[in-house]
């Protein structure tokens, strides 16, 4: 007898709680209205058009998602390096700037702003793929700086090099110093800069470095020391630790068209793990990249009212012409950048 | 409001008649508080106990439930509760019966079988606990018609709780 009860009381819990006194009878009658039947009274009216949607430009689109640089005032001893919250050192000598304006000497304290792209994800948001001259490059980390003093941009002397260490979890001695140019619709080209910089001490030029390494005539730009990229840049401006792949592997395109997008909304990019590269897609047609590598796409646009579509896929291989249709759906800001944190 | 009042005047009458007609029988007062789980609700009541047999007890009870949500309601109705252990410190029990229903502030829901006034079917099952001056309970109802279950906590006054009849102690012989 006691299970029997047992068991009537489980079940009264289980199903005796219906809350349908607590719904108002408007929103059944809602889902009930009779949806005509096609061919019927609707016969021969063309099936109602998606609601198009007005996209921004892929510039504008861009700048949702940019990185702000961290604009930091410096007054510091000239042998003590600024470091940022990233790690990036930078060992700014003020005897080595000139206001680019004028050429007048500089003093502290100077303001230096600072983007640091260490991750895929942040590479792919500020649009800084890694592409030199159309071939792929191995990034080790970019970043930008810009110096000013008293609001007034300043630029190295000739022959006076800035000395910057940034952070790597994983060193490579092959990594070379690239710098990058924007031609004038904001793409960015690396350029890989000279291995080797001359110098004389003995002469009125700076050499750059330490001055302990003054008996060196010729120094490499860049060196691997203790998970730093240390180099020497006689450029500010957009700075990358790149090296170029040596895959011997064909090349090939990637072809993609989208469903509910027009293409040159859509910002897309495809990032390869294996080589750590970014590129971006342009017009739908990528560069050439090597067949079998893995790589992931991501593709986004923002609509006039900044809400974000977007589609993204891992675990894919290149393959000899291979054509990638992309539908975009709506989604929320923070679950593109949860995917691209993740990367 | 006028059906309610008139279901509960009956009720409160047959009260009364069966307490006089039947002094003898036992008679309790009980007050409880209830939660509806369907509706989310909650409410008091008042019922009174009229034992017919060992076993068998009627118990005609009236609840109210304020609007704690959307739903404002007032129930009376006749229950029967069926002994099926009974110990000193325990008691376990069946129920059945029916109540009817005013629902104060009615209003169309999706719920078909809910109108203004309603009588409803319930079954459970109760277990009491015999204190000195009264008994505490509890009560889980269901009520097949709205598919709804809900519990009610009690206690039951007893100030009529049977003594010793003083005629069966034994004369003292000095």
């Amino acid at each position: 007898m006691k299970n029997k009860i047992t068991f009537f009381l489980f079940f009264i819990f289980i199903w005796g709680c219906s809350d349908d006194r607590l719904k108002p009878l408007e929103k059944e009658t809602a889902v009930e209205v009779e949806i005509p039947e096609t061919g019927s009274e609707t016969e021969g009216e063309p099936e109602p058009e998606p609601e198009e949607i007005d996209f921004k430009n892929n510039t504008e689109a861009s700048n949702l998602f940019l990185a702000q640089p961290a604009k930091i005032p410096v007054n510091i001893d000239n042998s003590m390096p600024f470091v940022s919250v990233n790690g990036t050192q930078v060992y700014v000598e003020v005897e080595k700037f000139v206001k680019k304006k004028d050429n007048s000497p500089v003093s502290f304290p100077v303001n230096i702003e600072l983007i640091e792209l260490f991750s895929p994800g942040d590479i792919i948001l500020n649009g800084k793929p890694t592409v030199s001259n159309g071939k792929l490059l191995k990034t080790g980390g970019e970043i930008f700086i810009r110096i000013t003093k008293d609001g007034d941009e300043v630029i190295l002397k000739d022959d006076h090099y800035l000395r910057i260490k940034i952070p790597t979890k994983k060193p490579d001695n092959q990594m070379r110093l690239f710098t990058g140019e924007e031609d004038v619709e904001g793409n960015l080209n690396w350029e890989e800069e000279p291995q080797w910089i001359t110098y004389e001490c003995n002469s009125d030029k700076r050499q750059p470095g330490i001055d302990s390494n003054c008996f060196n005539t010729e120094r490499v730009s860049l060196t691997v020391n203790d998970n730093n990229y240390e180099f020497f840049t006689g450029d500010l401006g957009w700075i990358n630790c790149d090296r170029f792949l040596n895959d011997e592997s064909p090349l090939t395109t990637i072809s993609f068209e989208a469903k509910n997008a027009p293409l040159n909304a859509i910002l897309l990019y495809l990032y390869f793990p294996d080589i750590n590269s970014i590129i971006a897609v342009k017009n739908g047609v990528s560069l050439e990249v090597p067949i079998g590598q893995n790589y992931t796409y991501v593709a986004y646009a923002v609509s006039s009212n900044d809400l974000v579509y977007a589609e993204w896929k891992e675990g894919l291989t290149v393959a000899k012409n291979q054509k990638i249709e992309l539908n975009l759906v709506e989604t929320t800001p923070e679950a593109l950048l949860d995917f691209l944190d993740g990367l | 409001m006028k059906k309610l009042l008139k279901v509960l005047t009956l009720l409160l009458m047959l009260l009364c008649w069966h307490g006089t007609a039947h002094s003898q029988v036992i008679k309790n007062l009980g007050l409880t508080v209830n939660y509806n789980y369907g509706v989310k609700n909650a409410g008091v009541g008042l019922r009174y106990y009229v034992a017919l047999t060992e076993k068998l007890s009627i118990v005609p009870q009236v609840r109210y439930q304020p609007a704690f949500n959307t739903i404002h309601e007032a129930y009376a109705g006749l229950m029967l509760h069926y002994s099926i252990y009974e110990n000193n410190s325990l008691g376990i029990y069946a129920l059945a019966g029916g109540e009817v229903n005013y629902w104060l502030n009615y209003a169309p829901t999706v719920n078909p079988k809910a109108k203004e006034v309603n009588a409803l079917p319930e079954l459970g099952a109760g277990i009491q606990i015999p204190l000195n001056k009264f008994i505490i309970f509890t009560e889980l109802k269901y009520n097949p018609i709205w598919n709804e279950a809900f519990s009610e906590l009690g206690i039951r006054l007893t100030p009529n709780k049977r003594r010793k009849n003083k005629q069966l102690k034994c004369p003292k012989f000095i």
